[in-house]
């Protein structure tokens, strides 16, 4: 049993390698200081983009993520104190780790590599 | 840390199985165990909506880095609603309050704990000797913790000498209360969220449920989606994104849906859906008056034919028999409600009609069947309606009227019985009322902000600037901190440890994580403190900590409809929840109330229950009452003069009067202001264009707010979301209230609208 | 009760349909597709079944799997007696 236990931990210690490896890489790959162009910010994000990119809103709405109105903020920051043009999935797993989408179980790529578009389709 | 070593070992050997195809698992996978390894996780429980979504507190370096659904947690499975998502960011808010402040020469000073407390203890002090205890008030919130309200409650019903003792969930819950008692004999529902998922047909009346129960509505969008044959009716004068679900929605004249109720009733019995046995086995009619038949009933239901009801509410007949006949048609059936039926003058009422369908059809103590009553706050359940935070209640669904109910809690107080006044105190719109003639001279509000939450609410603003006012907040400046004497900082959410009690009867502990910011305290000490200080040494130095008030809550529970004797703060800490009546440590806690497996239906004899599976205690025989209630209309009905029926009500992404989501700047990016919805047809008959700024005025007020033309409201109808104070709703609200649960009537009253 | 890590390997065609399918199997806790050919899961097996006869029985009765290939197991609560469930 000690010897099985004792490949577990170098398993382990691989693993935590990796993760670091693939975080050098990540954040390598992440744009910096990314601005949203200046806008009249005393309207909602949607009711601006309803009027500029119109079939990305209804792609949105078309989810349940659009229905339960999970607003564009939540992915790509407010437009102001903190914008990400490509965001990362960090927020995902604050829900998705249980029923019916568990994240965790995602495996080796970052949840929008598979999930496209703003409909968030699977493999599209 | 919020892994278990099953994920642990899980990860691991997905690791490896990876690492031996020469890949890498990377991130999705290994994130919460890698990634995150000095991030500790403590379960705890959502501060916004009455929901009672678990969620789990991500601590690093000593403070709140994160937060994340508790998928653990049966209510909301790992998810969370767009306010929850945010709730870590606002413990560091910049208008956090860290200090005490006195208003000295009409500006706040910064002053020591010791000069605040013995401040307020010689004010009220003096108050009381000179006025006697009803010239002083106490006003909490259903945000409060069991612990905190259960404190005011003992200091100033049971020290201090006043039934002068309310909380903002008078304005939210007391009619669902009302209802619950007329109807049932016993506050809060028979059945649990558990419902959601074997029910064949949800009636959602006056609730917006995406957008103020979004987990709830997410629930039963899940459930309709795996089951497409679930019918949803809607029965609300304004389409909400909650109607993305509906097969049928209704169109009410805000506040004439009670004749709707009727006609489906009339319907129901009419065309064979009644449960002809459960009505005769476990049912009596009643009016305002006396007992009826039910040959009597029928014959005051006569009124209400379809035809009848249309006229009066304005709903299509042929739209008004499918409802009935949805209804009818379903093995079972749970209907969900909340502000649009509870916030007006007839809230019991119409809490009763929805429950007699229920009754009628046999709906009820079925697993798929319940009349459900949606809460707006985290603890409006557990700790003001089972605290006995209202002017007429004492712990445990108490009444001061009762004098058994008045000496078994002064016992446990240890205070002389002679403290508890038999008489119920002043309601809130009386309290502030009271506030305003000078009868009240001084008032402790803790955790709510009247200011703005009130009904036409600038009309209590003379008694609060009148009169010696303690705030104790987490938040500053606040509508009602500007009327302030003394400001106390109030330790917020995952600074403190306590119980929050839910909408399905489920009580779940909250731990403390982090140390106040500040010199923030808790609230429940606070008043321990100003208790001491006022004289009441030997009643509250006992407490040493939360548990301690818990134990001493939950020992007055014992043998009562909510006993919570076998919640302990042990088992809390364990597990997600423990819904009641839960008897003793090894109880399970209960499903479903008034059946099998509900302790109390359990231990009634035989004779008692002659056969029968479902026995509502509470009322004589075990029978609950189908009520004949007349069909009144708003307070306020619209007339030439004001020909638009005013509505206020939430928005998905912010929270009662904003102190909390105002200060999260996403939450404020996706709504960043109030606007008055207008149905196309009218804006255009008064040539208002969308976004044109424009005047909204009733009786009570006026408001310059931006319109949104968009066909949500009916035609004749305006909306308002109430969150803001710069465009405060309530200034255009009526205070009219419910005569039984004195609820006023937020959700209709008379406007007119004009281009500003 | 046995943990296991595997790789699975399958027909490149049917992957997608093999990747469904396993998702399907209370036991077995999917972590994506890899080098399109390969399926990366965990099996956790209860203390009455044997781990290996499971695996044979999926790789039987699934045409599209070619081959499963255990890298990880861990019976440690068999061993120790202790429950996986508590949190570390």
């Amino acid at each position: 049993m000690n010897g099985k236990l004792g490949k577990g931990l170098l398993v382990i210690l691989f693993g935590v390698l990796l993760i670091f490896a693939w975080h050098l890489q990540a954040n390598d790959g992440k744009a910096q200081g990314e601005k949203h162009p200046d806008v009249d910010f005393s309207i909602s994000c949607t009711e601006c983009h309803q009027e500029v990119t119109p079939e990305i809103v209804a792609q949105w709405k078309s989810t349940k993520h659009g229905m339960m109105n999970f607003g564009c903020y939540m992915c790509h920051g407010d437009g102001q104190v903190e914008f990400k043009a490509k965001p990362d999935t960090d927020n995902c797993l604050n829900c998705h780790t249980g029923e019916p989408v568990d994240a965790s179980k995602g495996g080796n790529l970052q949840c929008f590599s598979c999930h496209k578009n703003h409909n968030l389709k699977f493999h599209q | 840390m919020g892994v278990t070593r099953r994920e642990f070992i899980k990860t691991t050997a997905a690791a490896a199985a990876a690492a031996s195809i020469g890949t890498t698992l990377l991130p999705g996978g290994v994130k919460p165990l890698f990634a995150e390894n000095d991030m500790e996780w403590h379960k705890s429980v959502c501060r916004f909506c009455g929901v009672g979504c678990g969620v789990l507190i991500g601590v690093k370096n000593g403070k709140v880095a994160a937060i994340r659904g508790d998928k653990f947690n049966t209510i909301n499975k790992g998810h969370l609603c767009v306010k929850g998502f945010y709730l870590h960011k606002i413990i560091y808010a910049k208008t956090r309050l860290t200090h005490p402040m006195i208003k000295k020469n009409g500006k706040f000073e910064k002053v020591s704990w010791d000069e605040a407390l013995n401040f307020v203890a010689k004010k009220f002090n003096e108050i009381r000797k000179a006025h006697g205890p009803d010239a002083l008030a106490f006003y909490g919130s259903g945000q409060a913790e069991t612990e905190e309200t259960y404190m005011a409650n003992k200091l100033f019903k049971g020290c201090i000498g006043t039934n002068n003792m309310e909380g903002n969930p008078r304005l939210c819950m007391a009619s669902a209360v009302g209802g619950y008692l007329t109807s049932f004999g016993l506050d809060e529902p028979a059945g649990t969220y558990e419902d959601i998922e074997q029910a064949e047909m949800f009636m959602l009346i006056g609730t917006n449920t995406a957008e103020a129960h979004p987990i709830v509505f997410e629930r039963i969008v899940r459930h309709k989606m795996k089951n497409p044959n679930v019918k949803i009716l809607i029965i609300d004068p304004r389409k909400t994104p909650t109607d993305q679900v509906a097969d049928l929605h209704l169109f009410p004249k805000p506040g004439w849906d009670l004749a709707i109720l009727h006609a489906m009733a009339r319907i129901i019995i009419k065309e064979g859906y009644a449960d002809e046995q459960f009505i005769k086995d476990n049912v009596v009619f009643k009016d305002n008056k006396k007992n009826l038949t039910y040959e009597q009933y029928k014959q005051f239901l006569e009124k209400f034919t379809p035809e009848y009801a249309s006229k009066v509410s304005g709903v299509p007949v042929e739209d008004i028999v499918k409802a009935a006949r949805m209804f009818g048609q379903a093995k079972t059936a749970m209907s969900m409600w909340t502000m649009g039926i509870n916030q007006r003058t007839r809230g019991v009422w119409a809490n009763n009609l929805i429950t007699n369908l229920h009754l009628l059809t046999g709906k009820i103590g079925k697993p798929g069947c319940d009349s459900f009553s949606l809460t707006g706050q985290p603890n409006a359940c557990g700790g003001v309606r089972e605290g006995g935070g209202l002017c007429h209640l004492l712990p445990a669904h108490r009444v001061v009227k009762n004098p058994k109910h008045r000496e078994e809690v002064a016992k446990v107080w240890g205070v002389p019985v002679s403290n508890i006044q038999p008489k119920p105190g002043k309601h809130t719109v009386a309290m502030f009322e009271a506030l305003n003639k000078g009868e009240i001279k001084g008032i402790y509000i803790m955790c709510t902000n009247p200011a703005q939450s009130l009904p036409n609410a600038s009309k209590y603003w003379k008694g609060l600037k009148e009169q010696f006012v303690v705030v104790a907040e987490s938040f500053f400046p606040t509508a009602t901190t500007k009327f302030a004497d003394v400001v106390l900082p109030a330790a917020f959410w995952a600074e403190k440890e306590g119980v929050y009690g839910c909408t399905e009867r489920r009580s779940q502990y909250m731990p403390k994580v982090l140390e106040p910011m500040g010199e923030a305290r808790w609230d429940a000490f606070i008043l321990r403190d100003l208790g001491i200080r006022m004289g009441f040494k030997k009643e509250f130095e006992k407490y040493k900590t939360a548990e301690d008030i818990w134990n001493e809550y939950i020992s007055l529970t014992k043998g009562r409809d909510l006993d919570l004797s076998g919640a302990t703060y042990r088992r809390l800490k364990k597990e997600r929840g423990l819904r009641w009546p839960v008897p003793s440590e090894d109880h399970p806690g209960t499903y479903k109330r008034y059946v099998k497996g509900d302790p109390i239906f359990d231990e009634l004899s035989e004779e008692k229950k002659k056969g029968r599976w479902i026995y509502f205690y509470g009322k004589p025989e075990g029978k609950a009452v189908v009520w004949a209630r007349p069909d009144k209309g708003p307070e306020e009905p619209t007339d030439e003069e004001f020909p638009f029926a005013l509505s206020t009500g939430r928005v998905l992404e912010h929270w009662h009067t904003l102190t909390m989501t105002g200060t999260v700047p996403e939450l404020n990016r996706a709504v960043p202001k109030a606007y008055v919805e207008i149905n196309p047809e009218d804006a255009k008959a008064l040539g208002i264009a969308n976004k044109d700024q424009v005047i909204v005025e009733t009786r009570r007020g006026q408001l310059k707010i931006e319109a949104r033309v968009i066909n949500r409201p009916k035609k004749g109808t305006l909306f308002i979301p109430w969150h803001w104070e710069e465009w405060m709703a309530n200034i255009l609200t009526i205070d009219a209230f419910d005569p039984g649960s004195k609820e006023p009537e937020y959700k209709v009253c008379a406007a007119r609208i004009r281009k500003a | 009760m046995a943990i296991a890590g595997v790789a699975i390997l399958a027909k490149k065609e049917e992957i997608q349909n093999v990747y469904q399918r396993l998702e399907q199997i209370p036991e077995i806790t999917t972590y994506g597709i890899h080098q399109e050919q390969y399926i990366v899961a965990v099996v956790e097996t209860s203390p009455q079944q044997d781990l290996e006869k499971f695996l044979k029985k999926i790789q039987d009765n699934d045409p599209g799997i070619l081959g499963i290939f255990p890298a990880y197991a861990n019976f440690e609560d068999e061993v120790l007696g202790e429950s996986l469930d508590e949190l570390v």
